[in-house]
């Protein structure tokens, strides 16, 4: 059996309001309240994360005014002289001492006697005086510095015979141009 | 402050207002309900008032007259839920067209199928109905001037009609679940049965007919009852009903006979509201009575306390109610 739908009242708001049972229309009440309860924590995170996003862009905007100074400082121009003299400055720091001792090491036999080794950074020149008992031996030790990659250009700059002892004792200036790192 | 804004609140009282009219009278019933806790509930306040005659008078004398019996019980600005008597309202069974395919293919077949039964113009009346697009459905007429007055009587008290159904629909709507499939429903009504007859079987059950019988005394005894069942349900070719749940005053004759003799069985629907027994010997603050020598217009007069509901208010009482 069925319900008769038959009712002569008007449609209203009211009517409606009255009609529905007493617990939906608390249920009602309820979820209204519940929805306005979220909509202000809603409200309270979007302004949170509005703040949050407001910050992220200052945050962005500093770092790019930050980078922008930094390209400025690369971008003046440098004056010629200051440069050759920063250059210099820093070629002579960066002398390649230890290749340049093992190179050595490597390329000097038990007979010859090294005396000095005084580098030159602005012509990459190293001047070795050193002391041998003959010249053969001298010869030996250029070519074996010669063999040696981190030297280009050796030259015998100068020889001499020292009388000052017994047994005549060679000794000479090689200049030996060592070849630069690439920067 | 106090005094200027309690008036401004009518809505925060709880409660109803339950109207029933019937030819030439209404009755109008307040139900109060406290905020917290149904036991505390008090006495209804009732009202009764003589109506001119529903033919001739204009809807706005009618209005007026529900709407001092309104203010009577103190139904300003409250719901009100309105019962029909039977007798105001004809009842027929509409069969929707099989090309029909919009409302208004249905409102035009129930005017057409209630000028073809009572001859008159659909026009001259107001039409509702259960509206079924796919099997007979049940339709009742009513005069639009006592619709229109009802609705401007309630407009005029700043209320509010939740429910207007005539008494059948009423009935119908509250004991439908607990009719089987081999029982019909009746309203009895100031010796007037309406009787719906159910055809179908279990789930496919309907009502087949509306028909209304005249008692021919106060009294008439269990035999002439169901005569008049049977032959209802021969005229309308259906199958006559084990039982009738009856709807209204009990009438003991029919009572006593039904439990050992074979044939039709009454029962009654008593309301479920318990309150309606008890609500006839509570004090209630303004009885009137519908009486034939009192003028139209001042009928609330305070009464004995056991003065039993009248019929009408009876009508008000279990008729449409939340």
């Amino acid at each position: 059996m069925k319900r008769l739908h038959i009712d002569l009242a008007p449609f209203s708001a009211r009517r409606l309001l009255y009609r529905t049972h007493p617990v939906v229309r608390w249920l009602v009440l309820v979820a209204l309240v519940l929805c306005f309860v979220a909509g202000l924590r809603a409200q309270k995170l979007l302004a949170r994360l509005d703040s949050l996003e407001r910050e992220a862009v200052h945050i962005a905007e500093r770092t790019a005014q930050a980078a922008r100074v930094r390209v400025s400082v690369a971008r003046t121009p440098i004056d010629a002289k200051q440069a050759t003299v920063v250059n210099a400055a820093i070629a002579r720091l960066n002398l390649p001492w230890d290749d340049i001792l093992n190179a050595l090491e490597a390329a000097t036999p038990h007979q010859v006697a090294l005396l000095s080794i005084t580098p030159d950074a602005s012509r990459a020149l190293l001047r070795i005086e050193a002391e041998s008992s003959s010249s053969e031996e001298m010869i030996n030790y250029l070519t074996a510095l010669q063999q040696q990659p981190l030297f280009g250009r050796v030259d015998l700059v100068r020889n001499e015979l020292a009388k000052d002892r017994t047994d005549g004792v060679l000794r000479f200036q090689i200049e030996a141009q060592w070849r630069r790192a690439a920067p | 402050m106090r005094k200027r804004l309690m008036p401004a609140v009518p809505a925060w009282r709880r409660g109803h207002c339950r109207l029933a009219l019937s030819h030439g009278a209404v009755a109008a019933l307040r139900v109060d309900e406290r905020w917290f806790g149904a036991a505390r509930k008090a006495a209804p306040q009732l009202a009764q008032r003589l109506l001119p005659d529903f033919a001739t008078a204009a809807a706005d004398e009618l209005a007026a007259h529900l709407a001092a019996t309104l203010d009577e019980v103190g139904g300003k600005g409250l719901p009100v839920y309105a019962t029909f008597d039977d007798e105001l309202v004809r009842y027929f069974i509409v069969t929707p067209p099989q090309n029909g395919a919009r409302m208004q293919d249905l409102r035009a077949a129930a005017g057409v199928r209630f000028q073809m039964l009572y001859g008159e113009p659909a026009s001259a009346w107001h039409i509702a109905a259960d509206w079924q697009a796919g099997g007979p459905f049940v339709a009742c007429a009513i005069a639009p001037r006592l619709h229109t007055a009802l609705q401007l009587a309630v407009k005029m008290r700043r209320g509010c009609l939740v429910a207007v159904a005539p008494n059948f629909v009423a009935a119908w709507n509250r004991w439908h679940r607990r009719l089987a499939s081999d029982a019909w429903l009746a309203t009895l009504q100031c010796r007037t049965l309406t009787v719906g007859l159910v055809t179908g079987t279990a789930r496919r059950a309907r009502i087949g007919a509306v028909r209304t019988l005249a008692l021919p005394d106060e009294r008439p005894p269990l035999v002439w009852l169901r005569e008049q069942l049977e032959r209802a349900a021969l005229l309308d070719n259906v199958a006559p009903p084990a039982v009738l749940h009856v709807h209204g005053p009990q009438i003991a004759a029919w009572q006593q006979a039904a439990s050992d003799e074979p044939g039709i069985a009454v029962r009654w629907c008593t309301t479920g509201n318990a309150a309606a027994p008890a609500l006839a010997l509570s004090s209630i603050s303004a009885v009137g009575t519908v009486d034939a020598a009192s003028s139209v217009g001042a009928v609330a007069s305070p009464f004995a306390q056991t003065t039993p509901l009248s019929a009408l208010a009876q009508l008000a009482w279990s008729g449409a109610a939340p």
